[in-house]
């Protein structure tokens, strides 16, 4: 039960610290771990197939945003057509960055 | 020192004890005597008859260890100041070069002069010498690693495709050009004979402060987390002349993780401007989406925050606003870059000005810890002497020609 109530209190001292400076110090510390390359077919039942040649609003899992026209799909990453001023750009944006995809104009 | 150490051995072990002794008569008696300041005085007057579990000696001698210790750090600092206004002197009585050193060192803010003086001396607490960088001549950027720990998220390729270019718009060229004819002030006496400014001779010589960095006459105060430290706006501009780079008049500081050194060239660092510009209105932020099709425009005169400049692609983290704070991450293409760069900004809104926090030409995928660190010190700083940003303008607030929005989209 002591052990218990010990956890309990050094939890809470945790959650009292302050995140972002944890979390800086866990991803400075961090190992360089290499990305791994796997060159993978969509799956025919990819919804993102459907949205080929449509403009596009892409959430990232870390609240990132992007709107462009996806240009292709394929099953590690999305390609889109980044209109900026004058010029249009080429971005592949990875699957796994992906948090949702959706038709610009659609809620 | 020793004695200091001491007490404050005596106080945990002290501290410990009581805990022990509470903890045998009731848990949560002992658990909120460790969280709750104070606390203590209910179960010392609780179990004051309990002979098992009475505390107050446990408390007394608390009491008076806390407050020896107490004055023995108000003496230590006392004396470090005293050291310090000697050491001031001594510089003082040196004129021409080592006039910078002396404001680069601990003063007291009321010589500052004014706002607009450039070399308007930090007041600078808990100030620690650099330690001396291991200098280099040769320095080389690569960009993929600015930031450790993290590989590219994407690639990019424009659809002209550029000419590859070092898009790294930290003070680092890819090779360090030869110095400059420099007109930078130097910083000591004895380099009589015009020594030139080198990179590796600026930053090794550089004057890093811990805790807090004050900014007495603007107002600025800036909380440095544990494991990041600060160098002075006099250090950063010896820094930025020695590799040729234009002074920025809004610079006050840079921040860096202490695992970061400078002369690294897989280094990054925090700059701090301030703009002082007056209030800011930040009551209506249009939805992010349109945001960023704003800023995609691009444009609108020259920005007003420091950044890679090129083409908006995206943000890698959308704009927030919390408490007088707003911090975001763009995704761009430099100019001829083949790989796009981050910058993360994170803005301290204030009643004359905006606090501005910036991490330029990170690599593409480090979006986590660049955010988090300009978010982290934006939040720990202070403006306007600590008064807290106000949404409805005061009568007599001079009025910045922006709002947050158009500062976020730098479309202004």
């Amino acid at each position: 039960m002591k052990f218990l109530w010990l956890v309990l209190v050094v939890a809470a001292n945790s959650a009292l610290a302050d995140s972002d400076e944890a979390l800086i110090e866990q991803l400075v510390h961090r190992p360089v771990v290499a990305a791994k390359k796997t060159e993978q077919r969509p799956s025919k039942t990819d919804p993102a197939l459907a949205l080929v040649g449509q403009s596009v609003r892409v959430r990232t899992v870390d609240h990132g945003l992007y709107v462009g026209t996806l240009a292709a799909v394929d099953a590690s990453a999305i390609h889109l057509n980044i209109v900026t001023s004058g010029e249009t750009l080429a971005y592949a944006l990875p699957r796994s960055a992906i948090a949702a995809l959706d038709a610009v104009g659609a809620p | 020192m020793m004695a200091y150490l001491l007490l404050r051995l005596v106080l945990l072990i002290v501290g410990i004890a009581l805990i022990v002794r509470v903890w045998r008569a009731s848990a949560p008696h002992a658990i909120l005597s460790m969280i709750i300041p104070g606390y203590v005085i209910v179960p010392m007057v609780k179990y004051w008859k309990e002979p098992n579990h009475d505390i107050r000696w446990h408390v007394a001698l608390l009491f008076i260890c806390a407050m020896t210790a107490v004055w023995l750090q108000n003496k230590t600092v006392r004396e470090y100041q005293a050291e310090q206004a000697t050491s001031r002197q001594q510089l003082a009585a040196v004129p021409d070069e080592s006039a910078d050193e002396a404001s680069d060192a601990v003063v007291d803010a009321s010589a500052a002069p004014d706002d607009s003086d450039d070399g308007d001396p930090l007041h600078v607490e808990h100030p620690e010498k650099a330690r001396a960088a291991q200098a280099r001549t040769q320095i080389e950027i690569d960009s993929t690693s600015l930031l450790r720990g993290h590989g590219p998220l994407v690639r990019l390729k424009p659809t002209a495709t550029p000419a590859p270019a070092d898009v790294f718009a930290s003070p680092r060229p890819a090779a360090v050009a030869p110095p400059p004819e420099s007109s930078a002030p130097t910083r000591s006496a004895d380099s009589v004979p015009e020594v030139p400014l080198t990179f590796a001779r600026a930053s090794a010589e550089a004057h890093y402060v811990r805790g807090r960095l004050a900014r007495d006459s603007m107002g600025l105060i800036l909380g440095l987390p544990d494991h990041f430290h600060a160098l002075g706006s006099v250090d950063t501009r010896r820094i930025e002349t020695s590799l040729g780079q234009p002074l920025d008049e809004r610079e006050i500081a840079w921040v860096l993780h202490e695992s970061v050194p400078l002369s690294d060239s897989a280094g990054w660092h925090v700059r701090v401007r301030w703009l002082k510009d007056g209030w800011v209105a930040a009551t209506a932020i249009p939805d992010v989406e349109h945001l960023l099709r704003v800023a995609q425009q691009g444009g609108a005169g020259s920005p007003r925050l420091v950044g890679s400049g090129g083409d908006l692609l995206g943000y890698a983290v959308a704009p927030s606003f919390t408490s007088g704070v707003a911090d975001w991450v763009e995704e761009r293409l430099p100019d001829g870059a083949a790989a796009s760069v981050l910058d993360c900004h994170a803005v301290r809104l204030g009643r004359t000005g905006v606090l501005e926090f910036s991490i330029v030409g990170a690599p593409a995928g480090s979006q986590a810890l660049c955010d988090a660190s300009v978010r982290l010190l934006a939040r720990r700083a202070a403006v306007d002497h600590g008064a807290e940003y106000s949404s409805a303008v005061a009568a007599d607030a001079v009025r910045a020609p922006y709002s947050l929005a158009q500062l976020i989209t730098q479309r202004q």
